[in-house]
């Protein structure tokens, strides 16, 4: 079982030569403990070291932790799209050196799957434009 | 240019560090991982593997 939740800490550091003590909090989703020690880098810019008491991996205890799960899939729905854009275009370079290499049925073969590619792309990318409009 | 999947030592569901990683810097003893979303995660260790065909990287921690 997970449970979410959020902690706040301090913890004190020094850069550019001087110490100071800030707070920050997490949001967890376990419900379980056990400590260990790593590293984070956080967003205001610099890298420094504290402790954890919980059995996340790093993923799940990254410095920004604001992001609703919603916001992940539309970021990964985002790339994806952007990905098989990129794909596709590849699948079309590579059916032209067919092409070039005498391999006419080929190259026309791969464009006709480069279009079923971006027909399928065509409609993830109508998903993803409704999940940004809500 | 797809997104990997890290883990720590070994390969396994529960070795995961990190998922939808876009970016990975080898720095001073630490691997730097970046996901999708701009999180950061350090881990103090080495890169062992880079499969960049199946998606995954797996990363040494120094032992403590």
């Amino acid at each position: 079982m997970h449970l979410d939740h959020e902690h706040t800490h301090s913890h004190e550091h020094t850069h550019n030569g001087h110490t100071h003590t800030h707070e920050h909090s997490h949001a967890h989703a376990h419900d379980h403990a056990h400590p260990h020690t790593h590293e984070h880098l956080h967003d205001h810019g610099h890298e420094h070291t504290h402790s954890h008491d919980c059995t996340h991996d790093c993923h799940s205890c990254g410095s920004t932790c604001q992001h609703t799960p919603m916001e992940e899939l539309v970021a990964l729905m985002k790339y994806m799209v952007g990905h098989n854009a990129a794909h596709a275009k590849e699948l079309a370079d590579l059916a032209m050196q067919l092409e070039k290499a005498g391999s006419h049925t080929a190259y026309e073969q791969v464009m006709a799957a480069v279009s079923d590619f971006e027909k399928g792309n065509m409609r993830l990318s109508v998903v993803l434009s409704s999940l940004d409009i809500k | 240019m797809c997104l990997s999947t890290v883990y720590k030592n070994t390969m396994a569901p529960e070795t995961v560090a990190m998922r939808n990683v876009m970016s990975i810097e080898c720095k001073d003893g630490m691997v730097i991982l970046t996901d999708l979303m701009e999180r950061t995660c350090a881990i103090e260790g080495e890169l062992v593997k880079a499969n960049l065909v199946d998606g995954y990287v797996i990363v040494k921690e120094t032992a403590c």
